[in-house]
């Protein structure tokens, strides 16, 4: 008997803490996303705030280093002058069960210029 | 023995209830329906008011939610380091600066059911909003852009810039480029017939739009043109409703400039009808949008200064404002700019224009292959509607309904507080990174209401806010 109440204690217990919509804490904040449901219908997805601030700033600077690092080797011909360039940069998870799920990958647009009348696409 | 039992049960269920009522409370809002499912696609024909109580708690979570989101990317936006700017010597332009970060751009996207976030997918975004760091907005705000236009996301779209001074001579070599573009793709074998295609095409809507004569004291005038066609491998050029399948969209634009002579007057009569038109279409929305503009429920941080409004056509050739995408030919892009460019020519012809515009109470809103509930809707709500069919080989059914212009002006005012809920939020003006611009997608009801485009959906509004 009293094996059977600890394990209907830990089953109860388990399921609780499991109910949470997503796989965050309670006490991490969430982001919504649009992505594609397994029915192919776009549907929100909810991920973990501190996770995506981590991935996001991780990618945007690497891609701000090397898109400048690039950009600024270009020369300057007789017709021709690039102005602006964007860069769409996606942040996605892949790895285990992780905050992003099928369907889901951010992506943000970084618009870079060499031009004070910037038009953004 | 079962009292401790009982005690270990007790203290599971003190531990467990807690962390799943902290878990229930992590979800999500909804935007309200008035916001987004326009009165003809909601189950009931009836045109239904809002309920205050629901709406005002979904909108409290929902602010939450956009705070945060807003947060989240301000935050990890901060965290950029600052990459070092080369600056290299040689004959650059004037407005040249070396090469950096000036923008970052998020859209943000709403299902059908009205959940909404950052989009991970392709689609419609209901609100593009656009980041900027505070020292970038500065230098760049400091000029007004009168040639500034709202481009779509979608900037794969071969695109010929006419100039709003352009002559026939010069129009060929203003297409050029997109016409290079097109046979580059390799998607037409027939490329010189394209090319005659596409100079007639663009030399007869030159014309209807340098002969468009709208003087107006109003800080809101046209500043641009937009015309969307499709061009099939045999070359030939359609507009961009008619789509059959692996035609190749192109874009012709109009930027329209400052013009201190009389308006150049078309030497070709045929074109007199739809000039006419047009120009009343022109400045009908002109007199809509400044007085849905100036509402004092508009004010906020960021300011309306340009919108851009679907151009449909009926089989008659009349002009009206297009239902979503599928029943739009182009777009007209009005701008805001205090330097209105025709007002010192305009004022004495500006009775005339303002009677001939007021006499019509009504704007057409033009929608190609209406659903039947459309059409059922009109009927019930006495709304005025025509039907027509066209006489080409591929025949289409198109519904003209005739809007009231109050109408839309409280739907444009309603959709200005909706898009404005988006772009002033509240923020950190410490931070370096701050929201510059926010644009909006709406796309118009038979009702003169506009509802947020749904990321499957389509739309013929757009509002550009700085």
């Amino acid at each position: 008997m009293k094996k059977w109440v600890r394990i209907l204690g830990c089953i109860l217990f388990i399921l609780c803490t499991s109910l949470n919509l997503t796989a965050c804490s309670p006490t991490d904040l969430i982001l919504p996303l649009i992505g594609l449901a397994e029915n192919g219908s776009p549907s929100q997805v909810l991920v973990s705030q501190k996770e995506y601030i981590q991935r996001l700033s991780t990618t945007a600077d690497s891609v701000q280093k090397s898109a400048i690092q690039g950009l600024s080797k270009s020369r300057l011909t007789p017709r021709w002058l690039l102005r602006e360039m964007v860069f769409g940069i996606g942040i996605n998870a892949q790895v285990g069960i992780g905050p992003f799920k099928i369907g889901a990958y951010p992506e943000i647009r970084f618009v870079f210029s060499n031009t004070t009348d910037t038009l953004v696409p | 023995m079962l009292i401790f039992s009982k005690r270990r049960l007790i203290i599971f269920f003190l531990i467990a209830l807690p962390i799943q009522s902290l878990a229930a409370k992590v979800e999500s809002p909804k935007i309200p329906d008035t916001w987004f499912i326009l009165p003809e696609d909601r189950r009931s024909n009836q045109i239904t008011s809002e309920d205050p109580q629901s709406q005002s708690k979904s909108e409290e979570g929902l602010a939450n939610t956009l705070d945060r989101l807003y947060q989240t990317h301000q935050t990890a936006f901060e965290k950029l380091s600052e990459p070092k700017l080369e600056i290299r010597s040689g004959n650059y332009p004037k407005n040249w600066s070396p090469w950096h970060l000036n923008s970052i751009v998020m859209d943000l996207g709403l299902t059908a059911q009205g959940l909404f976030g950052l989009m991970t997918i392709k689609g419609t975004p209901a609100v593009s909003v656009i980041w900027r760091k505070k020292e970038i907005e500065l230098k760049t705000n400091a000029k007004i852009q009168t040639l500034s236009e709202v481009q779509s996301n979608e900037s794969k779209i071969p695109t010929g810039t006419i100039s709003g001074d352009a002559q026939d001579s010069s129009i060929l070599a203003q297409i050029e480029p997109i016409y290079q573009t097109v046979v580059a793709s390799g998607k037409v074998k027939d490329s010189s017939r394209f090319k005659e295609n596409l100079l007639r095409t663009a030399s007869q809507l030159n014309e209807l739009v340098q002969s468009l004569d709208t003087p107006s004291d109003s800080e809101w005038w046209v500043s641009g043109f937009r015309f969307d066609f499709l061009v099939s491998a045999s070359g030939t050029i359609t507009p961009i409703w008619m789509a059959l399948g692996g035609e190749l969209r192109i874009r012709l634009e109009w930027r329209r400039l400052k013009r201190s002579q009389p308006h150049f007057v078309s030497r070709n009569n045929s074109f007199a009808v739809y000039r006419e038109n047009l120009q009343q279409l022109i400045q009908s929305m002109e007199s809509v949008i400044e007085t849905a503009a100036t509402q004092p429920s508009v004010s906020g941080s960021l300011q309306l200064v340009q919108m851009r409004v679907g151009l449909g056509s009926t089989v008659e050739g009349n002009f009206g404002i297009a239902k979503g995408s599928f029943s739009t030919i182009g777009h007209l892009i009005y701008s805001k700019d205090p330097r209105n460019p025709n007002q010192t020519a305009a004022r004495s012809t500006l009775a005339k224009a303002r009677k001939t515009s007021e006499a019509s109470y009504t704007i057409p809103l033009i929608e190609n292959n209406p659903p039947e509930n459309h059409i059922e809707f009109a009927k019930t709500n006495q709304i005025q509607y025509k039907i027509m069919t066209n006489s080409a080989k591929k025949q289409y059914q198109q519904a003209v309904y005739q809007l009231p212009k109050e109408k839309i002006v409280k739907g444009l005012q309603k959709a200005l507080k909706l898009a404005s809920f988006f772009s002033n939020r509240p923020s950190n003006p410490n931070r370096k990174w701050q929201i510059a611009e926010v644009r909006s997608s709406f796309d118009l009801s038979l009702t003169g209401s506009l509802g947020f485009a749904s990321i499957t959906g389509t739309f013929s509004t757009l509002m550009h806010f700085r």
